[in-house]
């Protein structure tokens, strides 16, 4: 690849941010609720130990579901 | 970087102001991103700060163990940038153009012509490639972060920036000859 041209076009590229912009960001971002706000259902369903825990009791409920109906078949 | 997470810790203790550490931070790269990964007349500093409010609505979910924030922003800024093109071009994977026509009767394109023609060509990427390519070339992140980005290996990522790299030298071996 020429080398000099393709070094200058990449240089190019690279964006500068308009001196306003992150204030225009923080506007916006003061008129959004605080995210510690819906923060503990967040926090609690982001956790992996969390979630692992959630699926295994939800696979245990189904479990005990699909045992009760076999079960029904068994009584006596 | 501990100064990101430091800044996150003080949001979420509901010091809004320390999101513009954030902000000051990463505007730079996220524009980078944004203009390379959209169409030119799109409003990139609209699709930039869209990023950032999503970024500050989850900032709860984010997980430092998982990712650094910078990787996880750009994440954000990848996915929001694809939806952006597929809402302005359903038909994905457009090959390069007919009109990257440096046998022009010119020939003698100048430096702006080329740059214009390689952001033509740049346009023309499928997505995937243009995102690796733009990822790693532009931003200077590393194949295993662009992976993890992407949510692909780094055998992947390498050859998606292969290809990508293989268009544009074409583009540029097409414009380097009529001089030599």
């Amino acid at each position: 690849m020429n080398d000099e041209l393709y070094d200058l076009w990449i240089q190019r590229a690279n964006a500068e941010a308009p001196t306003d912009f992150a204030d225009r960001v923080m506007d916006a971002v003061r008129r959004e609720p605080l995210p510690s706000s819906k923060g503990v259902r967040v926090r609690l369903l982001s956790s992996p130990a969390v979630r692992v825990a959630a699926c295994v009791l939800a696979c245990l409920a189904c479990l005990f579901r699909m045992a009760a109906v076999v079960a029904v078949f068994f009584v006596q | 970087m501990n100064d990101d997470l430091d800044a996150i810790q003080r949001v979420l203790a509901d010091d809004v102001e320390s999101f513009r550490r954030l902000v000051d931070r990463y505007q730079r790269p996220l524009l980078t991103l944004v203009r390379n990964l959209t169409p030119r007349d799109t409003d990139h500093e609209g699709v930039a700060q869209e990023v950032f409010l999503a970024a500050f609505r989850c900032l709860a979910s984010f997980d430092p163990k998982r990712s650094a924030f910078s990787t996880w922003l750009f994440t954000i800024a990848r996915n929001r940038c694809r939806n952006e093109l597929a809402r302005r071009r359903p038909v994905a994977g457009v090959e390069l153009p007919e009109s990257v026509d440096l046998r022009s009767p010119e020939r003698e394109a100048s430096e702006a012509e080329l740059f214009r023609q390689l952001d033509a060509a740049l346009d023309a990427l499928p997505f995937e490639q243009r995102s690796a390519f733009v990822l790693s070339q532009l931003q200077g992140l590393s194949y295993e972060e662009v992976g993890r980005i992407e949510g692909v290996g780094v055998g992947t990522v390498k050859s998606r920036i292969a290809r990508a790299r293989e268009k544009l030298r074409c583009l540029l071996r097409h414009v380097a000859e009529p001089h030599s």
